[in-house]
């Protein structure tokens, strides 16, 4: 089998027939990563042994009748910050070469529960912020439709492997926009759920008050399928929010007539301007959604560079936070782009990071006045096609606002949607944003674009 | 443009957080510095004194 079913949700639907075997499945997969891995660097472990006796338990029971769900014998990775039990967790860094959790991170137990099949561990930025970096144990994953080309980061591996039809499915983590970039660049689908949704324990963590843990899959009905697996509260996060696990199945097919679609123009237009292929593929988004029942409106925000600030100054200061003991003890452990973005975060002050979380405040609250007459956010997902990975530099982070973070200063869910391909062949994508714990909301509006397009989608070839 | 900061100050920070680094590590941080400075110039403005950080302490329950 070249690739696996087009989807989660098809394979899901012929393992409960009994139409596919998850053993047969997952040879597949492994087939399929043996194959594009030595191109794409999406694994830094493949856990073959393990994942084939997960399918065999998978097996027996479709064969017994007592399939545990729609993840049940479906082949998916982690991204290397996920905590795996007996199974290294590197966060792709010479750190933690050696490290190997005794527990799984909460949400890798949840997918376990669900029977998912685990295939590896994915490649990510150095503990998800070094990156793209040349100078790790492993080298940083490539973007399937072109192998020059950047996958966006953090969620490097996974978005690899999704878009490459190695997985069905994987995690990633989002602080920036790390899980929506790289499924925008690789023409997948991904989810930041609103923050508090997810467990982040066992998680590796980058910055404690934006880290979102999430899906990225071909569809948004996968990845709807994929968090629903590993949402819901957790006493061992502190963050976790303390209310019943959202169902995010039930409404999916439900669509978006009579929701309020919110354009927010300025930031792809004016404050960091998208090629006419990003604006194009939003256009279409915003198309779609008003032929199937939605009402279109503008709406205006803060500029870009004001979410920018305030969000990349928490990550950093949280980030060292996280990472000081080895700044001054294994500072040349780390890979170059991870050591000197962390020494910048040492010339934040104490004040610096506390106007950062006022202005923070600031700009959520006019987030949330601008959704009082919406239910919904548009917005593209990328300023342009995936450019060459080499031209990615150290400070592009900090110089360059990128169109994702503003939904990190506010907690909201997100749903990354492909949205068209450019004038060179790689794919664009844009962004559905909802009201804080509205997170079913922005999956149903996913998918009724996705419903509607599914015929224009393309997959890499090879 | 935010102001760049003195070398006295760089010195300072690097050598608070245990950061040692070498010319050319030192190089590459003033590139980044000066971009840090454009971020940080947008948050000091003057603001309501009662305008709230955006995470907040809550006080733990007993026996959690």
């Amino acid at each position: 089998m070249s690739l696996l079913p087009g989807s989660l949700a098809e394979a899901a639907r012929l393992i409960a027939a009994r139409k596919l075997s998850p053993v047969e499945l997952t040879r597949a997969a492994l087939a399929r990563a043996d194959r594009l891995n030595p191109k794409l660097h999406a694994f830094i472990r493949i856990t073959e042994d393990l994942a084939l006796d997960q399918a065999r338990e998978a097996e027996a029971r479709q064969m017994a009748g007592t399939l545990r769900g729609p993840l049940d014998g479906i082949p998916v990775a982690h991204k290397d910050i996920y905590g795996t039990a007996g199974i290294p967790t590197t966060g792709h860094s010479r750190l933690l070469l050696d490290h190997v959790p005794r527990r799984n991170a909460a949400t890798v137990e949840a997918w376990e529960r669900g029977g998912a099949v685990m295939l590896g561990k994915c490649a990510t930025y150095e503990f998800a912020m070094g990156g793209p970096s040349f100078d790790l144990p492993w080298p940083p994953a490539r973007n399937p439709w072109d192998t020059s080309r950047f996958t966006g980061g953090s969620s490097t591996g996974t978005a690899a492997a999704v878009a490459a039809g190695i997985i069905l499915g994987g995690t990633g983590s989002d602080s920036g926009g790390s899980i929506r970039l790289p499924a925008a660049l690789c023409g997948v689908a991904g989810v930041k759920p609103t923050y508090g949704v997810c467990s982040r324990r066992g998680i590796l963590p980058l910055s404690h008050s934006m880290d979102t843990a999430g899906p990225l899959a071909w569809t948004v009905e996968d990845c709807a399928i994929l968090l629903q697996a590993m949402a819901g509260h957790d006493p061992e996060d502190p963050s976790s929010a303390e209310r019943p696990p959202p169902d995010l199945l039930a409404g999916l097919e439900g669509g978006v007539r009579g929701l309020r679609v919110g354009v927010i123009r300025h930031f792809h237009e004016t404050d960091l301007p998208a090629t006419p292929a990003v604006r194009a593929g939003l256009a279409h988004l915003t198309e779609v959604l008003r032929s199937e029942g939605a009402e279109i409106r503008e709406v205006a925000l803060p500029p870009l560079a004001d979410f920018h600030a305030a969000g990349w100054v928490i990550l950093m200061a949280e980030a060292l936070a996280v990472h000081e003991t080895w700044m001054r003890t294994r500072f040349h452990d780390y890979g170059e782009i991870l050591r000197e973005r962390l020494a910048l975060a040492a010339l934040i002050t104490g004040l610096d990071y506390v106007q950062a979380q006022r202005r923070r405040r600031e700009l959520s609250e006019a987030v949330a006045a601008a959704m009082r007459d919406c239910d919904l956010l548009v917005t593209a997902g990328q300023p342009a096609e995936a450019p060459p990975i080499e031209s990615i530099r150290t400070w592009s982070t900090v110089r360059t606002p990128n169109l994702t973070v503003p939904f990190n200063i506010t907690g909201q869910p997100v749903a990354s949607v492909c949205t068209g391909y450019g004038e060179g062949g790689l794919p664009v994508g844009a962004q559905i944003a909802g009201r804080p714990f509205e997170d079913a909301m922005v999956l149903r509006a996913g998918r009724a674009f996705e419903r509607a397009t599914a015929e224009a989608r393309r997959r890499p070839a090879f | 443009m935010g102001e760049p900061i003195s070398d006295e100050v760089l010195d300072a920070l690097l050598a608070r957080a245990g950061i040692a680094l070498d010319p050319a590590g030192r190089a590459s941080l003033r590139d980044g510095a000066a971009g840090l400075a454009v971020l940080l110039e947008r948050l000091h403005h003057p603001r309501p004194l009662e305008v709230e950080p955006a995470p907040v302490f809550a006080p733990l329950q007993g026996g959690r």
